[in-house]
């Protein structure tokens, strides 16, 4: 019998025990404890999220020396301002003009520099509270760090991935057998991860960035749009919307049985873990959470396998490139038969991942 | 090593590892034996499971994993009586290696290839010439986007093959983008300042690339464009990645044409000249070997191919315009053939660089003719 040791391709874990691990702030109050049952909505952690500052020169804004400016600087340090709140204020024209300054933000006015006429308003710290996002079991806290909870998942794979870590609501855009089109984006997806089409071009990419999508699923990427994406520091590059590809370079349909998953999930909170190109879609019933005996678990680390007739495979080099279909016959070493309704190809096994 | 001897040498590159059983037979490098598995699981794995494949067949095993320091240790022994330009191209790695007499006088490795570490080579500017270079090509932005993902899968799935035309130009462009990246010339002139040389120099292309290619003639162009070569060069091509055995010891007297498998493509013969594109710059009588010389008009800005088989070797005599030179110092009596044979190369140095779209978009495909 010859062997075919060909690349494998796992699109999609159902029912898997998972592990997330939910990042926290520094000086983080945790509100859970190791073995506690959360829900969704449970908060697991809370802390004062210190967000920048602005600086901004009077003396430029003005026209004056500093020396004048700290004339015109009209607040007192240390006080807490709002957006609107006049800040400095200059006489022109005699007494008959005056012009302002007026702050863009909430914050606290904490320093002025008299050389510079450098005034620094520092932004009002934020209260953000963590909530665990899935049914589980707290099964590790990392002071300051992340606190890791077991859940019961559905994993979608896919071949490759942009951005960064990122979770919201699953939306469905346009066909699950055309490319994605910018005039499919709307307002309305604002915060969302969406899924859909064959494939997704940069114009989609960048419109769906000024509509606030967090995220994109979708069968394909030109080489060239990624490419362009990474720009020249590599995949850790983040330009405010993650990217996960089910089938690679290519155009072709997101695989059916993952189509099918995502849209059982519609509307439901998802987890967008771009760090390892996959998606966990939490199990929304997950009443026995103890109990992770019946999940599959993930082989994450096989990468080939032997190549039999009847396997399931997807092409992935040539003509019927995206095309899934049954090995029908092992010809020889390199040289094996795929069909499905559409095709009936003769093909190199390298040219080929198994589906597993 | 004598003919009794048999030797297991394992190579270990990027995507595969290779067993060879060689021996010494009539003098010359035989390959008994060969296995290649891609990289499906670890290296350690792979070798024992060739040890095991060859065992009771070899009294002596090598296993080659520092590829770029065997690569200058073969250079500096093929390159004893010329100038011989090594590269070996794998896919995350390309060392290019120039030996002229015996000693090594460029070594360069970089940290990208032409399977997974295909990105650190597509650099925005590098892509850009890649892009030209397939327009030129007579590539629209929809077969440039198909020959780029071709290369990005490459990239994602190790050991995809060429399946077609696309492919292939696809490689040869990533090819001719390793070799633009060396200063082939300056280093070569600056090394062999009053030095005459018996042997015309060799490209040897070698590593896991020169397994793919189909097309020599398209080959022939990306190197020579790549390079940018002046002169005479015969061009080698190692489709079964065995240069790197003429490392072990075997004898003193081998030189390349000891090893069997390797492929002359062909020689090259590139003329400068201060005439114009077009212009009538003299006659080359080619002889063959047959009963009259083989009489070629040059024109400056052609490229004409000769077809002369490996196995035969070729005179020439030139009679040529003043001002018209081979940047050759040696013979040039004893030209090799190939798979393509001679090609004659008229386009005046330098070549024009790609933004001449008008002499490219004129000239190119009867280039590309001329080699097919």
């Amino acid at each position: 019998m010859m062997e075919i040791i060909v690349g494998i391709k796992q699109p999609l874990i159902v029912n898997t025990k998972y592990i997330i691990e939910r990042l926290i702030g520094v000086g983080s109050d945790i509100s859970v404890k190791v073995d506690e049952i959360v829900r969704p909505e449970t908060i697991i952690a809370t802390y004062w999220q210190r967000s920048g500052f602005r600086t901004f020169n009077l003396a430029e804004m003005f026209k004056v020396t500093p020396e004048k400016a700290s004339m015109i600087f009209k607040k007192t340090l240390g006080t807490r301002i709002y957006p609107g709140d006049i800040v400095a204020t200059k006489q022109e024209l005699f007494g008959l003009r005056e012009k302002y300054f007026k702050s863009p933000l909430a914050g606290i006015l904490t320093d002025f520099d008299t050389r510079t006429a450098r005034l620094t308003i520092q932004y009002l710290p934020k209260e953000i509270k963590i909530v665990a996002g899935v049914f589980g079991r707290i099964v590790d806290i990392k002071s300051d760090k992340a606190v890791a909870i077991e859940t019961k998942a559905d994993i979608v794979k896919g071949v490759l991935s942009f951005g960064m870590d990122r979770e919201g609501s699953l939306v469905e855009i346009g066909y699950p057998d055309i490319p994605l089109q910018a005039d499919q984006l709307s307002e309305r997806l604002s915060g969302k991860i969406i899924f859909g089409g064959t494939k997704v071009n940069l114009d989609f990419v960048y419109k769906s960035l000024s509509y606030g999508i967090k995220g994109i699923i979708t069968g394909g990427i030109d080489y060239q749009d990624y490419l362009a994406l990474q720009g020249s520091r590599g995949r850790d590059e983040d330009i405010g919307v993650s990217l996960i590809i089910t089938e690679g370079f290519m155009s072709a349909p997101i695989y059916h049985e993952t189509y099918d998953k995502l849209k059982e999930a519609l509307q439901k909170h998802v987890i967008f873990n771009a760090g390892n190109e996959t998606i966990v879609l939490p199990v929304a019933n997950n009443s026995n959470l103890v109990d992770t005996t019946s999940v599959q678990e993930a082989k994450s680390n096989q990468k080939y396998n032997l190549l039999d007739e009847g396997n399931l495979v997807q092409i992935i080099n040539g003509e019927n490139i995206g095309q899934y279909g049954t090995v029908n016959k092992i010809m020889k070493e390199n040289l094996i038969e795929v069909i499905n309704n559409h095709i009936n190809e003769q093909t190199n096994p390298l040219n080929v991942v198994k589906i597993i | 090593m004598n003919e009794s001897d048999k030797t297991l040498v394992i190579i270990v590159s990027d995507l595969y590892i290779r067993g060879y059983i060689i021996s010494l037979k009539n003098e010359m490098l035989a390959v008994l034996n060969t296995q290649q598995y891609l990289k499906t699981a670890s290296d350690q794995e792979l070798i024992q499971a060739i040890q095991f494949e060859f065992q009771g067949q070899f009294n002596k095993s090598v296993i080659i994993s520092d590829l770029n320091k065997v690569l200058e240790d073969v250079t500096g022994k093929i390159s004893a009586g010329n100038v011989t330009v090594v590269m070996n191209v794998n896919g995350a790695t390309v060392s290019i290696v120039i030996g002229i007499l015996g000693r090594i006088v460029y070594s360069k490795k970089y940290d990208f290839g032409f399977s997974h570490q295909l990105a650190n080579l597509l650099l925005p500017e590098n892509r850009t010439l890649f892009e030209q270079r397939l327009a030129l090509w007579g590539y629209d932005n929809e077969k440039i986007r198909t020959a780029y993902n071709y290369l990005g899968n490459r990239q994602m799935y190790k050991g995809i093959p060429i399946v077609n035309k696309e492919s292939e130009d696809a490689l040869m462009g990533i090819l001719w983008l390793i070799c633009l990246k060396n200063e082939l010339n300056t280093i070569i002139a600056e090394n062999t300042k009053g030095l005459r040389f018996e042997e015309i120099p060799h490209v040897i292309l070698t590593g896991e690339i020169a397994q793919e290619f189909i097309d020599q003639g398209n080959l022939a162009l990306s190197l020579i464009d790549g390079f940018k070569l002046t002169g005479i060069w015969q061009l080698i091509l190692d489709p079964r990645m065995q240069l790197l055995l003429y490392s072990q010891d075997i004898s003193e007297d081998l030189s390349i044409y000891s090893l069997e498998e390797l492929e002359s493509i062909g020689s090259v013969i590139a003329f400068d000249s201060p005439y114009n594109w077009g212009e009538y710059i003299g006659e080359m009588r080619v002889d063959l070997g047959l009963s009259e010389d083989q009489v070629v008009d040059l024109k400056c800005g052609q490229i004409i191919r000769i077809p002369l088989s490996k196995q035969v070797s070729g005179g020439l005599t030139i009679k040529a315009k003043p001002n018209v030179v081979i940047n050759y110092q040696g013979e040039i009596d004893k030209l090799a053939g190939g798979n393509i044979g001679l090609i004659i190369d008229t386009r005046n140095r330098p070549l024009p660089d790609l933004s001449q779209t008008k002499i490219y978009n004129k000239h190119m495909h009867h280039w590309i003719e001329a080699l097919h």
